[in-house]
């Protein structure tokens, strides 16, 4: 039984960042549950604007990592506890420069990862999950 | 999991509301089988066949997360059988 473990809300410290509350989609950012972190699919959302930045793959793949490492921090975690991550693009062609990035981010030990070209919301270039370590448990 | 008419088996095709509603139906059942519940999932995964039809899934899955929903991908897919919807969760048990 796993009755011991205890589901709750994340939420984003920036509430520009909290897409669900803010466009009233019926999903939470993230959830913990025990030791372990489960974030929606994250997009480039602009921390100041709260606006969507559709530029080059390069500049919409930089702010979704960074609002993804804020949620997580926001939860007493951060990116180099994530464990597993998966990556969707809009286009294949960006796969290249999507390692690229991914590599400024995760020099070393990078998480284990899967990623697939699939149509995206809102127009969106990429969109990525991840499941994290918590930090230390409050429960 | 995907659209299944839970008294003959079959696949139940229909309308993108449709089937979000038969498919979140059966997993709720099958959740409480196992001792868990739709309360108690943690991570949904949705894809659908186009994402012009986002709404029409959202309106009916809303329904089914009232309060602290899960955390929640979705993506659009060409999928097999037919389908237009597919669901799957990770749950606490």
């Amino acid at each position: 039984m796993t009755g011991r473990l205890l589901r709750g809300v994340i939420e984003p410290v920036n509430p520009k960042l909290n897409v669900s509350r803010n466009a009233n989609l019926p999903h939470s950012p993230g959830i913990r549950v025990g030791d372990y972190i489960f974030l929606s699919g994250m997009g480039p959302v602009d921390p100041v604007t709260g606006g969507r930045n559709l530029g080059p793959i390069a500049e919409q793949i930089r702010p979704t990592l960074r609002n993804m490492t804020h949620m997580l921090e926001s939860a007493g975690s951060g990116l180099h506890r994530i464990v597993k991550m998966t990556v969707v693009l809009a286009d294949s062609r960006d796969f290249d420069e999507m390692n690229r990035v991914w590599r400024e981010f995760f020099p070393t030990d990078p998480p284990a990862r899967t990623t697939c070209t699939l149509q995206l919301s809102n127009g969106n270039g990429v969109e990525i999950e991840c499941i994290a370590l918590a930090g230390e448990s409050p429960f | 999991m995907a659209a299944i008419d839970p008294v003959t088996g079959e696949l139940a095709h229909g309308t993108v509301a449709a089937e979000t509603q038969q498919i979140l139906t059966n997993m709720a059942e099958l959740l409480e089988a196992a001792g868990s519940s739709l309360a108690k999932v943690v991570k949904v995964g949705v894809l659908i066949y186009s994402m012009l039809e986002y709404e029409n899934m959202n309106s009916v899955y809303r329904e089914f997360f009232p309060v602290d929903p899960p955390a929640r991908t979705v993506c659009g897919a060409g999928l097999i059988g037919g389908h237009k919807v597919e669901i799957e969760c990770v749950a606490l048990a």
